[in-house]
């Protein structure tokens, strides 16, 4: 695999391409950082015999009131930010990767179903989709979590999956419709496969690109979604790290002139997504035959 | 050239002509709770009542800033025996609508008190078997069982006008109020502000300040913005992080005063669960560490307190004492209770109700699992949170109170009572303390006529409450005021943070 890739003009336009070079290099850090969060950081800032209310609003070591032990200062808690912000990028890429995995797979799922087969079962799934696509997502997660009675991070990637399905589905869905008509697809037909084999072997390969792309668009739109919902006390609840969760307890404190609180988790934040988007535009040009047979 | 300049004056003076209709009102308030409704019974709550007090009078009153009961729609009051309180009525006081206040009106509005669509006052309301009104400017209560606390309430029922709101449908009822008050509402903008002027017929003379407009702003930082941009005098609910901003501006004044409310946790003993065993109990209260909580959470602004009712209450006791924090001790105890290895304790709680609600929470979550507790967290909105309480669904959580009343006594039944619907006790107990001796006590105290034995079956109340671990107090809040300098108003805020503009002096 490695190998093609090398040897493939993907490799040179990716070399050639600094932005991209740049989003994957901040996307493997972390990652990194995310998987080594317990070794990396301080502390664990949510266990609780750990954390000390005597530490509650520290600055950032550089400044007068601070420590090294808290190098970017701590929360109204007495959390590390640094801690609290690895621990909390685990929250963010976990629910960002399951959601953009289970979601497309519902999506998929659905869309070949619907547009391979047609008729009644397209209509009922097609206006089931539009029915969820009318909602804003964060409207529609925000309903569906007030259903739970208790949260946790995976009632959260539940709601956001029911309404983030929608897109992979109408992509896939438009895909089929075109890819189905194509000759090899009839010969496959004629030949008796199967409809299971029909899809899975013939047609999804050939749908698949659009849908890439689409994932790794969806992987930063689902992990501000996550922040949002946190921020708005909806999300994980307060015994889980999460980055939405520590901009919104420091935003009662930039008043106060207390800023570490809501700049490192929000350009941590803002990092993360920008470095999706630069490596996900390499990828969705690469992704378009007709674009990379120009360069 | 100069038609066109003149045209652009015109259109400019037109475009300014709003913003003169809206001119700035003598005082602005921004509050933090907007008002849900003009009609005064409607809502047991503080945040309803401090508007309700403007617009209407209760037969008495509770002036800034100690709150003593004084004299308002009733000049003078008496408990004749256990069951019978007299009243006589002020003479020569009118409505906002010009009719007259007579001991009719006192009559309607207590009998419509009674009835749930108008009211949530049931509970006084219900207490009372008769009214008679000998003459117009007498009335005598006679209630069903003895309530001491009767006449204590008596600063938040308001009095409405009989002949017009007999007639009117609650739709207006709830929106324009009719009463005695210092001040005629003139406009409530729902989510927006309140303004109302000053009544010039006021039994007490008129209210110094004309024009008062109340901006109900329930977002604290956005509130804080509008007096550190001059669109507000004063300023209810100003958050305890931003304090050391505010007393570094040259332009606002920061006025505190020792809230009424205390704030605790309320723990339960029902058999079978480790709250059974005191020990268990005293170990959790020694776990908790008040005064770093006071330090950090609450920024220095809350006092460590030793028990539920506030110095103000009859039944207050100043010679209690808190347990020391004494994490090592409470380790012992646990260990000595049967748990050497903890057992699983949710802390549940509001976390938009009181002052930094959810970080005292969590707080408590700490000390609890640094003396071995497994601990879990369950914080919630108040509409959820509340509503589980009256299911019981929580044996150890955070709350506050402050009894209206100024009487321990009401406390206790409705806190400390053993849950018994059927008689109206224990209604607010979520956390199914039981304790027969006190329940005993509670019942007989009710009896007692004399103020002063009274206070002191109250006090044995309190003591052994508190010594037998029913709740653990954390601290009294702080109320906290801001108030711009250059508006040179005198304000001095009450114990029960209602805003009584007509006390509010130039």
């Amino acid at each position: 695999m490695i190998r093609i890739f090398k040897k493939s003009h993907h490799l040179n336009s990716f070399v050639n391409d600094p932005p991209a070079l740049i989003g994957a290099v901040l996307i493997v850090v972390f990652v990194f950082c995310a998987l080594f969060a317990s070794v990396l950081a301080p502390m664990d800032p949510y266990d609780l015999t750990r954390v000390d209310l005597g530490n509650a609003l520290m600055a950032p070591a550089w400044m007068d009131s601070g420590s090294l032990a808290f190098p970017l200062g701590t929360d109204d808690q007495g959390r590390g930010i640094l801690s609290t912000i690895l621990y909390g990028l685990r929250t963010s890429l976990l629910v960002g990767f399951t959601v953009v995995i289970v979601s497309s797979i519902i999506g998929i799922v659905l869309g070949m179903i619907g547009g391979y087969y047609g008729g009644l079962l397209d209509t009922v799934i097609m206006r089931s989709a539009d029915t969820v696509f009318s909602f804003s997502t964060t409207l529609l997660a925000i309903l569906l979590l007030g259903i739970f009675e208790s949260r946790n991070i995976w009632t959260v990637v539940f709601a956001i999956c029911i309404a983030g399905w929608v897109k992979y589905a109408r992509t896939i869905r438009g895909s089929v419709l075109e890819v189905k008509e194509n000759a090899y697809v009839t010969a496959a037909k004629a030949c008796g496969a199967k409809d299971f084999r029909i899809l899975f072997k013939h047609i999804l390969p050939n749908a698949m690109p659009p849908i890439f792309v689409l994932m790794a668009v969806d992987m930063a739109v689902v992990i501000m979604l996550e922040a949002t919902l946190s921020f708005l006390g909806v999300g994980v609840p307060i015994t889980e790290p999460s980055l939405g969760m520590m901009i919104s307890i420091g935003k009662n404190y930039i008043y106060a002139g207390m800023w570490w609180m809501v700049l490192f988790p929000g350009m941590t934040l803002i990092l993360m997504v920008v470095a999706i988007n630069l490596f996900s535009d390499w990828f969705r040009d690469e992704m378009n035959p007709r674009l990379s047979q120009r360069s | 050239m100069k038609l066109k300049s003149l045209t652009l004056l015109l259109v400019l003076a037109f475009l300014s002509l709003p913003v003169l209709a809206l001119a700035k009102a003598d005082l602005v308030i921004a509050v933090d709770t907007p008002p849900k409704s003009m009609n005064p019974h409607s809502f047991n709550s503080d945040a309803n009542l401090s508007y309700m007090a403007n617009f209407f009078d209760g037969l008495l009153q509770r002036p800034a800033p100690e709150g003593k009961l004084s004299p308002a729609l009733a000049t003078a009051w008496e408990r004749k025996d256990a069951l019978t309180w007299e009243f006589t009525l002020r003479k020569g006081v009118t409505f906002h609508n010009g009719n007259s206040f007579n001991a009719a009106d006192v009559k309607f509005t207590f009998e419509r008190m009674k009835d749930p669509e108008f009211s949530k006052f049931v509970n006084i309301a219900n207490s009372i078997e008769s009214i008679e009104t000998p003459d117009d400017y007498t009335v005598i209560f006679k209630t069903a069982k003895p309530v001491p606390w009767f006449a204590e309430t008596m600063h938040q029922n308001f009095i409405v006008d009989m002949e017009s709101s007999i007639n009117r449908d609650s739709g207006d009822y709830n929106t324009h109020p009719i009463g005695t008050g210092a001040y005629k509402l003139v406009e409530w903008v729902k989510g927006s502000y309140i303004r109302m002027e000053a009544n010039p017929d006021y039994w007490e003379g008129a209210p110094e300040y004309k024009t008062v407009e109340i901006k109900p702003i329930t977002e604290s930082s956005t509130r804080f913005a509008a007096i550190s941009s001059r669109q507000a005098d004063i300023l209810t609910g100003v958050p305890v992080n931003l304090i050391e901003q505010i007393k570094k501006n040259p332009n606002i004044d920061l006025v505190s005063r020792p809230a009424r409310r205390c704030i605790y946790m309320d723990i339960g003993n029902k058999a079978g669960t480790p709250f059974a065993d005191i020990r268990v109990r005293k170990a959790i209260a020694m776990a908790i560490n008040e005064e770093e909580i006071i330090k950090t959470v609450m920024n220095g602004q809350a006092t460590a307190a030793a028990q539920v009712p506030d110095p103000p209450t009859v039944g207050y006791d100043a010679s209690l004492q808190r347990l020391p924090y004494d994490p090592q001790q409470a380790k012992a105890l646990l260990k000595e209770a049967g748990y050497p290895n903890g057992f699983d304790i949710t802390i549940a709680g509001p976390n938009d109700r009181y002052v930094n609600d959810k970080q005292i929470c969590e707080a408590v979550a700490k000390y609890l699992a640094k003396i071995g507790l497994n601990v879990s967290l369950d914080v919630k909105p108040k509409s959820i949170f509340f509503d589980e309480l009256s299911q019981n669904k929580h044996l150890f959580y955070l709350i506050g109170w402050m009894d209206g009343s100024y009487d321990f006594g009401r406390s206790a039944q409705m806190l400390l009572h053993s849950i018994d619907a059927d008689k109206g006790m224990g209604t607010y107990n979520g956390a199914m303390y039981s304790n027969a001796s006190l329940d005993e006590q509670i019942v007989a105290s009710s009896e007692v006529l004399d103020q002063s034995a009274r206070e002191k079956a109250l006090q044995k109340i309190n003591r052994e409450s508190v010594e037998d671990i029913s709740w653990i107090p954390l601290h009294y809040q702080q109320d906290l005021y801001a108030v711009l300098k250059s508006a040179n108003v005198k304000f001095t805020p009450r114990s029960d943070y209602w805003i009584v503009v007509k006390e509010i002096k130039k």
